[in-house]
């Protein structure tokens, strides 16, 4: 039991490390992006064609911290990463950790909405696809899954924003309203871009719901139950899906950073007004440390749900725990 | 090439996808040849129209033909999508095969980097090049190719690995073979059919990836047509004219689950790991 603990607490370790290293390489991939595109940020933020001032052209660089040695200002933006300072936004000074914090719990929310409905889809197809095997249900919920995998974003928003919208006038085509304000109207206006960002993952999980509860099904203990003459709905309820889940956690832990990606789109698509809204509109205006903090700030987020994502698989399943060792 | 005329006969969905992307590759090439208006020809007094004789598909917010901008827009995107790819191949098959076949220490160096680029969403990493870079044909290309090209490489690298246990490789080395001979003469050619494979769903990825960069008004720059920008203008424009919205949905949606199918079945073909088991 003891060195198990231990075995364990080694694993883990071992895993906060490598996120920590991922997180440092990240950092400096972001931050020297800017050095190795060849645009220039100042010529950019003033605008090439206005053809400004050598003076003011020096100006902006010195205001930015550019006209530093480029080790310096990697130094000063690690440093300042360290205290949770991103650097001021070029167009109001305010600062990014500030719009950062505004705009993150937005996104969270609809990527657990999102989630919540994509496993509310999945499962449940994937159970019936999977004991109607072979059927004409079967091959219908797989034909579905691929549409949905490979159907874009913005056309899957498109099309419900066309029928739940405009057809049939059940809900907004798109906006926010603060919770505190109006909670019903909040998750009214949750619920499109929620399903939008969730059907392709409802999709994944279909599929993986289906293979993964047809090898658990062929298993012997299952047969034995079915021997003992429990009931079928038990024998699927408490035996089945309970050894089926690991396979699918791992596919929700996997599409988290597709799920990411997607939500780029959809909060664009929806006016929802979450990081990926303040990203788009900073990577228009040219907006670079606003654009490097939310990358940064997203990737952050994907490393730290794979490491969460692990963790729970140790938690999970004994075997992983000790295989690792 | 038998093998996929074959599985052309058998299975009808699969014709239905190839004719699809010749069709689209076809109207790359000769779209503007048989496109029935000026795609760039504002008309303000039929603005949002629906279907009509003089516009089969109607016309946008400034009343251009959308059919004739449909027909236009295939051109960018494929070409971005193509050279992406292209780019992402050759750049990411040079890493895989350095991270599979160098030394260790190189060979791990480069992997580590491969994973980090690996875990990062695609379109973030778009969007973090498109800040410090002008939008247009060609450096959306090189963007989405190096944004592609670390899948490239860990495919490269796990098929090098494969081929470079085999005995005849270690046959070459063993007469002294160079280096350059055997990654080009060996092991290239045996990587190949799952490169392939890699590439034709690379190319479904790109155009979703340049797609939507152009959607969220980020890609192609307007006035020239594309089909992702398309249909980011005409959501506004939803309640006056949905069927703007739905027609270039409709050919996007067509043309990559089409080049998906087909990558699929070259897979199921050619990719030796699947054919095993």
């Amino acid at each position: 039991m003891m060195d198990m603990l231990l075995s364990s607490l080694a694993v883990l370790t071992r895993k906060i490390g490598v996120a920590l290293v991922q997180l440092v390489l990240i950092a400096t991939l972001v931050f020297s992006i800017m050095y190795v595109m060849p645009g220039d940020p100042v010529m950019m933020l003033l605008g090439a064609e206005s053809d400004p001032s050598p003076e003011a052209v020096a100006a902006m660089r010195a205001k930015l911290g550019l006209d530093q040695p480029v080790a310096v200002q990697y130094a000063s933006w690690m440093t300042g990463l360290l205290h949770g300072d991103f650097g001021r936004s070029v167009t109001d000074g305010y600062p990014v950790a500030d719009y950062i914090a505004e705009n993150l719990p937005l996104t969270l929310e609809l990527a657990a909405a999102a989630v919540v409905v994509a496993m509310a889809i999945g499962i449940p197809l994937g159970i019936v696809a999977a004991l109607r095997r072979g059927t004409v249900v079967d091959s219908l919920l797989t034909s579905f899954s691929t549409i949905g995998i490979s159907l874009p974003v913005y056309i899957l928003g498109a099309m419900l924003i066309l029928l739940f919208a405009l057809k049939l006038d059940w809900l907004p085509s798109s906006g926010y309203m603060n919770f505190s304000r109006n909670p019903p109207e909040h998750f009214r206006r949750l619920l499109l871009p929620a399903l939008t960002l969730g059907f392709g993952l409802s999709a994944s999980i279909t599929r993986m719901t289906r293979s993964s509860v047809l090898d658990i099904l062929d298993r012997d203990f299952v047969r034995t139950l079915r021997a003992k003459g429990m009931r079928e709905r038990r024998i699927i309820g408490r035996h089945v899906l309970r050894n089926a889940a690991i396979p699918i956690v791992t596919i929700v832990g996997l599409q988290l950073g597709n799920l990411m990606g997607g939500t780029v789109l959809v909060e664009a698509m929806f006016n929802w007004p979450g990081l990926s809204t303040l990203l788009v509109e900073a990577v228009s205006t040219r907006n670079y440390p606003v654009v490097q903090g939310v990358i940064l700030t997203i990737a952050g987020l994907y490393i730290f749900i794979n490491l969460a994502v692990e963790l729970v698989y140790l938690l999970l399943d004994p075997r992983i725990r000790r295989r690792r060792v | 090439m038998s093998r996929f005329s074959q599985a052309l006969r058998r299975r009808p969905i699969l014709a239905a996808s190839t004719a699809i992307v010749a069709l689209v590759v076809f109207v790359a090439l000769f779209g503007p040849l048989i496109a029935p208006h000026d795609p760039f020809l504002i008309a303000a007094e039929v603005r949002l129209q629906g279907s009509s004789a003089l516009y089969p598909l109607g016309t946008d917010e400034f009343g251009r033909d959308i059919l004739s901008r449909l027909l236009y827009g295939i051109r960018p995107t494929i070409m971005v999508a193509a050279c992406a790819t292209a780019l992402a191949a050759v750049l990411g098959t040079a890493l895989g095969i350095v991270g599979g076949y160098a030394r260790d220490w190189a060979a791990g160096l480069v992997m580590r980097v491969v994973d980090i680029l690996l875990c990062f969403p695609p379109i973030l990493l778009a969007l973090l090049a498109v800040v410090f870079w002008q939008s247009g044909i060609a450096s959306l290309a090189v963007v989405i190719g190096i944004v592609y090209a670390p899948q490239f490489a860990r495919i490269a690298q796990s098929a090098t690995l494969q081929v470079s246990r085999l005995e005849y490789l270690q046959a070459e080395q063993v007469m002294g073979a160079r280096t350059p001979r055997i990654v080009f003469t060996a092991i290239l050619p045996n990587i190949m059919p799952v490169l392939l494979v890699q590439a034709t769903l690379t190319i479904a990825e790109a155009i979703l990836l340049e797609s939507g960069l152009s959607f969220l008004g980020l890609g192609i720059v307007p006035p020239a047509p594309s089909w992702g920008q398309m249909i980011g203008t005409a959501q506004q424009y939803l309640s006056q004219n949905p069927m703007y919205l739905v027609w270039p949905s409709v050919c996007l949606a067509l043309t990559v689950l089409s080049v998906n199918v087909i990558g699929d079945t070259l897979r199921d073909l050619y990719d030796p790991r699947l054919r095993k088991e």
